[in-house]
């Protein structure tokens, strides 16, 4: 190690602090170039890219959109499913029951078609459709659901119920809206989460056995 | 990167300095120097008429050169002022420890005893340091004794540098701490230029205010009755606001919350509010007014780099004329045949978001020059053909949604900022989401690396380390809005290098603006290069998304001012005799 030591200042030497204050105006000498290959150290801005993150769908509501809510409707017949559908307005719960215990459920459990949909937000969910009953007629409201499914398949809708025709409106969104993006999820797949605990597959289910007054 | 070579040495360098006549705010005069080399242990110990004597640094500045320092700016403006060329590698240790560190809790705090600590090295104490500054401010004469000892604690510097250097380097991001370094020359530059202060109106104020304090609290409070003598009375303001029916935000000790932010919120909602804000924004001020003004009338103080999480510059806020009540900027004027020149870039978050996140939409909105009206058009909120004119009220309310969502607020919040019920709030960031939903993707992918990852980083590496700790919570909001602040930080410090590198005289950096100054001759080509440079600038940070910048002129006898503090200065020029703030005729 080598040390060059100066310390000691001739007498002589003018006032340093004059010259400075002189030199006031003095500008920054720099570099010529900023001499960086910038787009050479540009960093992606690729945020957990390697992270292996994706979002899982684990709630898909089962009903008629709300009022509020415009909806698209899947196109493809594979996103259709039929059902019987059981439901316990009082817990506001949707049961599937399976074609060999509807016979015990009689008129509660009713043929329906359950449409997958998807809001503006993306997030799906199913409208269950009921169907004409054996004779053929069909509610209004069913009927009225009916078409504003149909519709929804080509456009942004919203239902409002006009209880002065026993019916749902359907409103249609006049602008060009963003189209929805779908989860990469199985009409198979949206059911089990849907139904999630919610399927009658036994004669001793539980909402079975509390219809016949067992429990 | 590996860590590059530098066959011209590694120089660790300090400087001890004073103010010239001893007053805060004017240019620094060196007193001594001492720069080791770190491979040979050649040392270099120089006092002040060496050092004036020399034309050029006493060791290789040149590309094979390594220069050391922590927080180098001072150094440079040492530089500066002994008219020596910088050196073209600099590797500031305060940026990199910050760097380093970054979001991280520190014991020992971020200065050089604290990087000492956290590395576990030898540290002089603090108490030794002061007592050494002392000794150097005092501006001499020096004893030989006082100077061989002066030398002899610039040199401890340098040793402390000398020990930290091996420490960090094979830590470090390389190219990008250079380009870091790089940035802390152009920041001497403007602690060097700083700002043109009318020191003879400073004066004025300072004479007058006791008397125009009394009268102004007075006049103002006459409608508020909130003020005992100088004191504002909580219990008083909440009478009133009782009175006028105002519901206020309240701490959780159910206390009313009283700071600024607050208030400053509540006057956009409750405009009879305003001057009760600026009020006791302005006793504030002015109660701990400090400002450092140099002997040549400029307003020169530490610019803080790297001092926010961010990156972003955190001067004083009390020291930087910038930080003070929005009415003292008035104090900012340029000399006789200068002119001023406040460049910002336009919407620079949002711009930033749509680059980063690359959604197409946005990026459209951000290019039509109006990206707010461009977002209502988008979400067919008004017809295509809508102007700011013509759909003002609808325009405003999808400003302040951006805006919202650009500050993390809430539907409650965003409701109270546009005087609207909540449930138009929630629409707009419905809309929000709805219209930008690439954006929103990119704002989750950020939450994600930052929890998962444990880091975010900008586009050229200034990074936050993000791993929650008992003492550090992490906020989701801050979090998503790093990569827009800290990237705006980077563009803003890149377009200081380039300006200075273009010979502009640039006096400060201000948030997501540059305030520069010029002959009034040459002012307007200055702010033309200026703003072609503050594109470059964004081109490079944004991978060629192109931002563009506004300029607010001012030309001597002009001064600056800032329109939220308008009212406020000429409310204070009429106290003290002096004609109101006459903004110039349009050009």
């Amino acid at each position: 190690m080598t040390t060059q030591h100066n310390q000691a200042a001739p007498a002589t030497l003018p006032n340093l602090e004059i010259i400075m204050t002189k030199n006031q105006s003095l500008t920054t000498v720099a570099p010529a170039t900023t001499g960086f290959d910038l787009s050479a150290m540009r960093l992606p801005a690729n945020y957990s890219a390697g992270m292996g993150v994706k979002k899982v769908l684990n709630k898909v509501p089962v009903g008629k959109p709300d009022k509020t809510k415009f909806f698209q409707v899947a196109v493809d017949e594979a996103f259709t499913f039929r059902v019987f559908l059981y439901e316990d307005k009082t817990a506001n719960e949707t049961y599937i029951v399976l074609p060999f215990v509807q016979p015990l459920l009689g008129s509660l459990a009713r043929p329906a078609q359950l449409h997958a949909a998807i809001d503006r937000t993306d997030n799906p969910f199913l409208i269950p459709v009921i169907l004409p009953g054996e004779d053929g007629q069909w509610n209004s409201w069913h009927e009225s659901l009916a078409q504003g499914v149909e519709m929804a398949k080509d456009h942004w809708v919203r239902l409002t119920s006009n209880k002065s025709i026993g019916a749902y409106d359907v409103n249609q969104a006049t602008a060009v809206l963003p189209e929805p993006v779908w989860p990469g999820a199985t009409m198979e797949e949206l059911i089990k989460i849907a139904f999630r605990g919610k399927i009658i597959d036994s004669a001793d289910h539980p909402v079975i056995r509390a219809l016949q007054g067992a429990v | 990167m590996t860590q590059p070579t530098f066959p011209n040495g590694i120089w660790a360098v300090d400087f001890e300095f004073h103010p010239a006549h001893g007053q805060e705010g004017s240019l620094p005069i060196p007193v001594c120097m001492v720069a080791q080399e770190l491979q040979s242990g050649r040392t270099l110990r120089c006092w002040q008429d060496e050092l004036a004597a020399m034309s050029q640094a006493p060791f290789p500045t040149d590309s094979g050169a390594l220069f050391v320092a922590y927080y180098a700016s001072a150094e440079f403006e040492c530089f500066n002022q002994l008219g020596w060329a910088l050196p073209v590698n600099t590797l500031d240790l305060f940026t990199e420890f910050r760097w380093l560190t970054n979001g991280r809790q520190l014991l020992h705090g971020k200065k050089l005893l604290g990087a000492l600590l956290y590395f576990g090295l030898p540290a002089i104490t603090a108490d030794e340091k002061d007592a050494w500054r002392d000794l150097v401010l005092r501006r001499g004469p020096w004893t030989d004794t006082e100077r061989i000892g002066i030398l002899d604690y610039c040199e401890t510097d340098v040793v402390a540098l000398a020990n930290l250097y091996p420490k960090m380097a094979p830590l470090l991001d390389w190219p990008r701490a250079l380009l870091r370094g790089r940035y802390m020359q152009a920041l001497a530059g403007m602690e060097t230029n700083g700002l043109p202060i009318d020191t003879d109106m400073l004066t004025k104020l300072i004479q007058h205010w006791p008397r125009i304090q009394n009268r102004l609290i007075a006049d103002i409070d006459a409608e508020f009755q909130v003020y005992d003598g100088h004191t504002f009375k909580a219990a008083r303001f909440a009478a009133y606001l009782a009175a006028q029916g105002i519901p206020w935000p309240t701490l959780p000790t159910g206390r009313l919350a009283l700071d600024d932010d607050t208030f400053k919120d509540m006057a956009e909602v409750y405009p009879q509010l305003s001057p009760l804000r600026e009020l006791r924004s302005t006793l504030s001020t002015m109660r701990s007014l400090k400002l450092p003004i140099g002997v040549d009338g400029r307003n020169r103080c530490m610019l803080s780099a790297f001092r926010s999480t961010t990156g972003r510059n955190q001067p004083s806020t009390t020291r930087f004329v910038f930080g003070l009540s929005s009415w003292l900027r008035g104090l900012i004027r340029p000399q006789p045949g200068s002119g001023l020149a406040y460049i910002d870039w336009s919407q620079q978050e949002f711009g930033i978001a749509a680059a980063l996140s690359g959604d197409s939409n946005m990026m459209v909105a951000y290019n039509s020059g109006d990206p707010y009206l461009a977002f209502a058009k988008q979400a067919d909120a008004v017809p295509q053909d809508a102007t700011k004119h013509t759909h003002k009220a609808e325009r405003e309310q999808f400003k302040q949604c951006v805006l919202a969502v650009q500050y993390g607020m809430g539907a409650e919040s965003l409701a109270l900022r546009i005087k609207q019920p909540v449930v138009r709030a929630r629409q707009l960031l419905a809309l929000h989401r709805q219209t930008y939903r690439t954006f929103w993707t990119f704002s989750d992918n950020v939450l994600n690396e930052a929890v998962l990852g444990g880091r975010l980083w900008t586009s050229f590496g200034w990074q936050i380390h993000t791993q929650a700790t008992d003492e550090i919570k992490l906020n989701p909001r801050s979090l998503c809005n790093f990569p827009m602040q800290a990237n705006g930080a980077e563009m803003l410090r890149l377009a200081c290098i380039l300006l200075t590198d273009a010979g502009i005289k640039v006096c400060a950096p201000v948030h997501d603006a540059l305030l520069i100054e010029a002959p009034l001759d040459q002012l307007d080509a200055a702010v033309a290069q200026a703003q072609a440079l503050m594109r470059e600038a964004s081109r490079a940070v944004l991978n060629g998304f192109e931002l563009a910048s506004d300029a607010k002129i001012v030309r001597y006898p002009d001064r600056y001012m800032d329109e939220r503090g308008t009212a406020m200065w000429n409310n204070i020029m009429v106290r003290i005799g002096e004609p109101p703030y006459q903004p110039p005729p349009a050009a």
